[in-house]
């Protein structure tokens, strides 16, 4: 008897080590969609709009991301402040409708992606991978939507006309976008929230041994 | 994990507190060249607006012979632009005193001769010049014909630069 409950209480231990190295586990692909999502920010660093130059191989005028953004958020796009705002009062003069719309979709996206970061930050913390993992998986798919629609409208800029009117038609200009980066990752985000969901359903909590009831004697 | 959600506040109160900025205008050498052009854009935004900054004077004649005298520093034909068309980009300068004469105008050497100007936009109007352009001799080619934007600029105050080594007469983005 004393045997049956040593091996019941080991069996027990060793489910729960397994149990919990699952949970490690599964926490790990939580960390993961949130180094994605800090990622994704930091992807909005890069050049979101730019005229490049071939024959002088840089770009004549860009904004970031980041730029978009400040402009999108201030309502400012006529600064000189190339620090904040990058060379968005050129591309507002030249190609107005185009870069206020590449600013909303900036603003919008970063917001997304402060809130998903947020989403993943607390599935972290409160270790509820299952909702979260839903939600993960309904912000990864609008940023991809958004990151996609401004890597669109970036590339749209060279039917703006302002490769008429501020390069006069040099052949070797072009409007070039980085915008295409946070869009292959965001598609790559998608895995890390899916393939928890996936090992998650995998995962049980050990099950408490049944307990042996007692057989009631028959009354005679 | 406090601090990482702190971090991301700070982050956003950043990027809203990008959105505030200063009233004064102070074009330096490496804010030169695009503040002007951002003012020729955008007169309407600057009127008003206090303005200073380091220029050579330069007397521009249109193809009517009308001259302005203004303070200008050459630059590329476009902004980022390293295309070896050259221009000029200034304000034409409006002042109750006497403003310095130019100095090897068409010679391209820092020997110029350098204010610091402060003051204001006198209009949102712009002043389209028709001028005649240099040939590759530095001379005035009459058959060519160019045309340049210039806002007007009230000067409050100017006073001449002795030694201008800081200050270069070619500025690019």
């Amino acid at each position: 008897m004393a045997n049956k409950k040593y091996m019941e209480a080991k069996i027990k231990m060793e489910q729960e080590k397994a149990y919990e190295k699952k949970r490690k586990m599964l926490r790990l692909f939580s960390l993961a969609a949130l180094m994605f999502t800090v990622i994704l920010l930091l992807f909005m660093l890069s050049n979101w709009a730019g005229i490049f130059n071939t024959d002088i191989e840089d770009y004549e005028i860009k904004v970031s991301g980041y730029n978009c953004v400040s402009a999108g958020l201030s309502g400012d796009y006529t600064s000189m402040d190339t620090g904040r705002f990058g060379n968005i009062a050129v591309f507002n003069y030249h190609a107005e409708a185009y870069i206020t719309k590449l600013a909303t979709l900036s603003a919008a996206v970063m917001f997304v992606v402060i809130v998903h970061l947020l989403v993943n930050l607390f599935g972290l913390i409160t270790n509820k991978q299952g909702v979260f993992n839903i939600v993960s998986i309904a912000f990864a798919l609008a940023e991809t939507a958004l990151f996609i629609a401004c890597y669109a409208v970036a590339l749209s800029i060279n039917d703006s006309g302002i490769l008429t009117t501020y390069c006069n038609d040099n052949p070797a200009c072009s409007v070039q976008s980085h915008a295409i980066l946070p869009v292959l990752f965001a598609i790559l985000s998608f895995a890390a929230p899916i393939l928890a969901m996936i090992y998650s359903k995998k995962i049980t909590p050990p099950q408490e041994p049944q307990q042996e009831v007692p057989k009631s004697g028959k009354r005679k | 994990m406090k601090k990482l959600l702190v971090a991301l506040l700070l982050l956003c109160v950043c990027v809203t507190a990008f959105a505030c900025g200063g009233k004064d205008v102070v074009l330096t050498e490496e804010t030169f060249f695009y503040g002007m052009l951002t003012i020729q854009m955008y007169p309407d935004e600057y009127v008003g607006k206090k303005i200073s900054f380091d220029c050579f004077t330069y007397r521009l004649t249109d193809t009517d012979g009308n001259e302005y005298l203004c303070g200008v520093r050459k630059c590329s034909a476009g902004y980022g632009c390293k295309c070896g068309k050259d221009s000029i980009i200034g304000f034409i300068l409006e002042y109750d005193g006497e403003i310095p004469e130019p100095k090897n105008q068409s010679v391209d050497t820092n020997d110029k001769t350098w204010i610091h100007v402060e003051g204001k936009l006198a209009t949102a109007d712009v002043t389209e010049l028709e001028i005649f352009a240099y040939d590759e001799n530095g001379q005035i080619d009459t058959s060519w014909r160019e045309y340049v934007v210039f806002c007007t600029f009230a000067v409050s105050s100017l006073s001449r630069i002795e030694d201008a080594s800081g200050l270069a007469y070619y500025v690019t983005k």
